[in-house]
């Protein structure tokens, strides 16, 4: 977590139209419920992106900014968990969200399906909104229900000891909100998530019960132009490498790609789809924030570097679906793959020099 | 510095322009299996977990789609019903006048992609194809929502409280010569169901 600049005031909350189902209590009592879901739902993103989201505006923070104010480009480590919610930071998480913000991301691992709920109960007092770990195919609200195991998170917004049934919320789509019997959820975080071949990607990794704390710790950074500035030589700074990752490290894994699929068949180009998942919502999270600051600041250059770096989000989508659908023919999708690797690397440089080019010019 | 109307454009100008819109048919070129029927289901093609739409969400014939005229032949499920994009290089009736190239097609996620137009000078213009995500989503880059089904099929099922979506696009044909070729963007999220080409004059 960097933070920088000087505190700003706590943000005022914005007020939203639209149904409300969450009342915050704790320390988010008075904060702003959050509304309908499709307002906060992306279809760059994945369920991490959009739970976040969403916890992070019942905090009072604009998630945007919390979220898109920084841009990571993680190397991709050895071990790629076949889930949604797949990220290459880890457990490190606050390493890729709500950088330049006081933000606590902790993934909790308790033992056994009393503790699990104890826990989550627990956080609900303490006015989080847990986000927990799921296998879909438990789910009668997923279109996997019964069909497909994949790995997954949705947001749990309360408990009822009564009808001993949790309020949980899921806005991806088709998206629900509403109760769920706790003997369905903890069977859902329970399950071992078998890869039984029904998903090539987000099968083979059970969710352990596992749920995610997210804990604002102060308020959110005003985002000036000063503010931002230093966010966006930082943002560029790393990209380039500073920080051991960067593009750097992802020229070096489409270089490898080819060897590895010579080696290992379409097992690489499967990790592909599912790693390209976080660096396509990110970029298109920042692009995002980008648009929505050069508004506010009325910086043209600014609003042309953010669709640069919107580009550099759609240019994911060839290098994920020539690598999903490359189980017929490996070494050809790995050529393509690497092809459009090529281009999303020119992408990822081009928005660089976009952002650089709007620190200095309007 | 925002510039200043010195006159408004003469009579002549505002002149109605004459459209000429050619549909043309793909089927030689259809290669996937985007519209399935309740017995079809595992046909489903149009991304790697084999989700479809239901036949009849998008309109077939001659069909209207914001005052541009497609011809969409009539999928049954089996036979492909449209062209999943790998680079082809798509040949148009000698001396096609071409100001913009209509397109029914839909995107496994949202892409941005390149699509090259050849004339018949032989001039070739890379031009950009913006196609929003098949999955809900909201058209992002200004599209008419040309169709959205009322389920999903699934191989094994169908899912009634998701739909899917079918965009119509638009692509600049900016040189004021004939255009000869198109070749389609190499990218298989692409999903092509049919193309007119618009002359103005």
């Amino acid at each position: 977590m960097t933070v920088l600049g000087s505190p700003a005031p706590v943000p005022v909350a914005e007020v939203f139209d639209g149904p409300v189902s969450i009342t915050p209590t704790g320390p988010y009592a008075g904060a702003v419920p959050v509304t309908s879901s499709p307002a906060w739902y992306d279809d760059l993103c994945s369920c991490l992106q959009v739970d976040l989201v969403h916890v992070l505006r019942l905090g009072g923070w604009d998630p945007l900014q919390a979220l898109g104010s920084g841009w990571r480009l993680r190397a991709v480590p050895e071990d790629c968990e076949p889930v949604e919610f797949f990220h290459p930071a880890g457990d490190d998480l606050a390493s890729s969200f709500g950088v330049y913000h006081p933000l606590t991301l902790r993934w909790h691992r308790p033992a056994d399906d009393e503790e699990a709920h104890d826990q989550v109960a627990a956080a609900l007092a303490d006015g989080i909104v847990p986000i927990v770990s799921v296998d879909n195919y438990h789910l009668p609200f997923r279109p996997a229900y019964h069909d497909v195991h994949a790995g997954h998170l949705l947001m749990v917004t309360g408990y009822d000891p009564a009808t001993r049934s949790y309020q949980v919320l899921d806005p991806m789509p088709p998206a629900y909100r509403g109760p769920l019997p706790r003997d369905v959820l903890a069977r859902s975080r329970a399950s071992a998530n078998p890869d039984d071949g029904s998903d090539p990607f987000f099968a083979g990794s059970g969710p352990a019960r596992r749920w995610l704390e997210v804990r604002l710790e102060g308020p959110q950074p005003e985002p000036t132009w000063d503010w931002l500035r230093t966010a966006l030589r930082t943002n560029v700074e790393s990209l380039r490498g500073a920080e051991g990752d960067g593009l750097p490290a992802l020229a070096a894994y489409f270089d490898a790609l080819p060897r590895a699929v010579a080696a290992e068949g379409a097992a690489p180009l499967l990790r592909t789809y599912r790693i390209g998942w976080p660096a396509q919502a990110e970029a298109g999270l920042h692009a995002r924030f980008l648009a929505e600051a050069a508004r506010r600041l009325g910086r043209h250059r600014l609003a042309e570097a953010g669709r640069a770096v919107e580009l550099v989000s759609h240019s994911w989508t060839g290098v994920r679906i020539s690598a999903a659908h490359g189980e017929e023919n490996p070494e050809e999708a790995a050529r393509q793959v690497v092809e459009h690797g090529r281009t999303l690397l020119r992408g990822y440089e081009a928005a660089l020099y976009a952002v650089e080019t709007a620190l200095d010019r309007p | 510095m925002t510039l200043q109307v010195i006159e408004p454009a003469g009579a002549r100008s505002r002149e109605a322009r004459e459209h000429i819109q050619l549909p043309l048919r793909l089927t030689e070129f259809f290669n996937n299996v985007a519209f399935t029927g309740p017995e079809t289901l595992g046909n489903g093609r149009l991304n790697v977990w084999g989700n479809s739409l239901p036949i009849g969400t998008l309109p077939t014939g001659r069909i209207r789609v914001s005052g541009v005229e497609f011809d969409v032949p009539a999928p049954d499920g089996v036979a492909p019903d449209n062209v999943r994009c790998t680079g082809q290089l798509v040949h148009l009736p000698d001396g096609t006048a071409a100001d913009w190239l209509h397109l029914l097609i839909t995107s496994e996620r949202r892409c941005e992609e390149t699509v090259h137009l050849h004339y018949a000078s032989g001039a070739v213009d890379p031009e950009w194809i913006r196609v929003s995500d098949f999955w809900p989503a909201t058209g992002h880059f200004g599209e008419v929502l040309a169709a959205r089904s009322a389920g999903m099929h699934y191989p094994h099922h169908i899912q009634r409280d998701l739909g899917g979506q079918v965009w119509s696009v638009r692509v600049p044909a900016v040189r004021r010569e004939p255009l000869r070729s198109v070749r389609l963007p190499d990218n298989a999220a692409l999903h092509l169901f049919a193309i007119t080409v618009e002359g103005v004059r």
